[in-house]
């Protein structure tokens, strides 16, 4: 497949383009170890994406025409559950993404099984749906999170690195209705954009990137991936990609996807249902990979 | 809204008194009373731009005649403390204080306008906007998180104007470095003028697409250089070469929002206000 096989999405397209957004808001890990009560500056300039950012972008795919993921931790919902509500309305998917962005890392597996369980009431509270989409908020997972995912109904998660075509997770040896979307840090806008006072991020408050730079260089992502045929998708934060200013490169980098003409722009969920019902022409990976690498083991 | 930060050696010595003695380094600040001002001052007069000046008012008196240009030409004023103070570091009475000397300091100064405040740096107290207002400071420009100014409840009804700006508009973040003290932590390169010039202008094309109120923040010592005032000729000219953007000082922009407050969904830092944990307040 991909490289080298035919092609594997539907209608013959050539590539597929899963945009997604992450709106994390002032959530993260300043909200879960409490700092942020202290942080009003830190806390507003969050809130800028659920505020005026998401809004923004909602303008823009529709101009566009195009419809996204939006992974929103619950906490988000709560407080801006009338601009959440305009996304679904929209025709767009809103994904899991914790409840304060906790790292799934520093869960026991009760904790995450309840962090999932609380997020999807407030989903069906404020939005009548509960998330079928999973990407992991601040980075790592552990071991028994895909397992706790498929148990939860979870259809797929969008969280790792590993590929630029989606794949089937092996959970605990068998291969799982679980479907991974990789998704690559070369189109995270942290990367390029983000940037706060304090604390300092980048940690070395180093410059914020052109934003000639950024749009090319996710172009030229697009560009490869479109060749390939594989899957791109993308990690921006409304709060860090859409400045006025940032906004107008987004809009030019979603109408160079468009201008293709023969990628699929599809939701994660359609992705993840695309997999499963053409499971033949898909990977299937999974496990730790220290366990065959004995990482750390002697 | 185009300001200038005008913090000359305090940049360095306010955090950080023991840096008094590094001379070479203090050279760097200085180099913007001693060239920088004057070269802004002049792209200012030849595009017929009024701006906005926060000073620290530990300065007034060492820059007063270059001061007395900055004024004597129209631009406005804002406080910035005294010394650069962290203001999240003072106690409360000390904060009142160091508003009210700054306000005696910058009072000295015949300027047009009411002048505003500029945190120097660090988190906003949660107590600020009221003591800003019990010293006079009726406007701030020191939070992101917007694109047009917004009101900062300060109880009991009363409310400071914020005029706010996003991290993209300042030179010092873009062009600002020394080798020791590391400028920045992580010695980044100098950006590419070119390349922060078109950020501007992508900045100002969102901006003049939606209406809203973008805000430039420049240093007499980064972009005051024979190489770097390009942009800021560069930038004013495209700001105003559509002939319909109102360039003002934020003591205009303030008092006209104070007439005509922003509509619109519940502001976060009113939603902050109401949701912040009691044991804060």
């Amino acid at each position: 497949m991909a490289l080298t096989g035919g092609p594997v999405w539907p209608d013959g397209k050539r590539s597929c383009v899963m945009l997604a957004f992450d709106v994390d808001g002032p959530s993260g890990s300043a909200m879960v170890d409490g700092s942020i009560w202290r942080m009003p500056r830190l806390f507003v300039q969050g809130a800028y994406g659920p505020f005026r950012a998401v809004p923004r972008i909602l303008d823009l795919l529709e101009r566009v025409g195009v419809r996204a993921t939006f992974f929103v931790p619950a906490w988000v919902v709560e407080h801006w559950p009338s601009v959440c509500r305009d996304i679904v309305a929209s025709g767009h998917e809103i994904g899991h993404h914790g409840y304060k962005h906790e790292r799934y890392a520093d869960l026991s597996v009760a904790e995450q099984g309840s962090v999932l369980e609380r997020s999807q009431a407030i989903f069906e509270e404020h939005l009548g749906m509960r998330a079928l989409g999973f990407r992991t908020p601040t980075g790592d997972w552990q071991k028994e999170t895909p397992r706790i995912l498929a148990e939860q109904g979870f259809l797929y998660s969008s969280s790792f690195r590993d590929d630029d075509r989606p794949y089937r997770r092996v959970i605990e040896g068998k291969v799982s209705e679980l479907v991974e979307i990789p998704a690559p840090v070369e189109l995270d806008d942290y990367a390029y954009f983000a940037y706060t006072e304090e604390p300092p991020f980048p940690k070395g408050h180093d410059r914020i990137a052109a934003y000639r730079v950024a749009l090319s260089n996710w172009c030229k992502e697009f560009d490869g991936t479109h060749r390939d045929g594989g899957l791109l998708t993308t990690t921006f934060h409304p709060k860090v990609s859409a400045s006025p200013g940032r906004a107008v490169v987004l809009e030019r980098f979603v109408q160079h996807v468009v201008t293709a003409g023969d990628s699929w722009l599809a939701t994660g969920t359609e992705v993840a249902r695309w997999v499963l019902t053409h499971a033949d022409r898909f990977a299937s990976r999974g496990g730790t990979p220290g366990d065959e690498l004995h990482v750390g083991q002697q | 809204m185009v300001t200038v930060n005008f913090d000359a050696e305090l940049a360095l010595v306010g955090p950080d008194p023991g840096a008094a003695s590094l001379e070479k380094t203090l050279s760097i600040f200085r180099y913007g009373a001693v060239r920088g001002v004057a070269r802004l001052l002049a792209a200012f007069a030849e595009r017929h731009v009024t701006t906005t000046w926060f000073v620290p008012g530990a300065l007034v008196v060492r820059y007063r005649s270059l001061l007395d240009e900055v004024v004597s030409a129209g631009h406005g004023l804002g406080c910035r403390g005294l010394r650069l103070e962290r203001f999240d570091r003072l106690s409360k009475e000390a904060r009142l204080d160091t508003l009210r000397a700054a306000r005696a300091a910058l009072d000295g100064l015949p300027a047009p306008g009411e002048p505003g405040f500029r945190l120097p740096s660090g988190e906003w107290p949660r107590d600020l906007a009221s003591e800003l207002l019990d010293e006079g400071f009726e406007w701030s420009s020191s939070w992101t998180g917007d694109d047009i100014p917004f009101l900062v409840p300060a109880g009991d009804g009363r409310s400071i104007v914020e005029v706010p700006f996003g991290h993209t508009m300042n030179d010092r973040l873009a062009f600002a470095w020394n080798f020791a003290p590391a400028i920045p932590p992580g010695q980044a390169r100098i950006a590419s003028y070119e390349d922060v010039l078109e950020n501007w202008r992508f900045e100002l094309e969102g901006t003049r697409r939606e209406g809203l109120c973008l805000v430039l923040q420049l240093h007499p010592e980064v972009t005051g250089t024979p190489g770097r005032i390009d942009l800021v000729w560069r930038f004013l000219d495209a700001v105003l070469e559509p002939g319909d953007a109102w360039v003002a000082p934020a003591a205009d922009v303030a008092a006209w929002c104070r007439e005509h407050p922003p509509a619109g969904p519940e502001h976060p830092v009113d939603l902050l206000r109401r949701i912040s944990p009691s044991s804060l307040s």
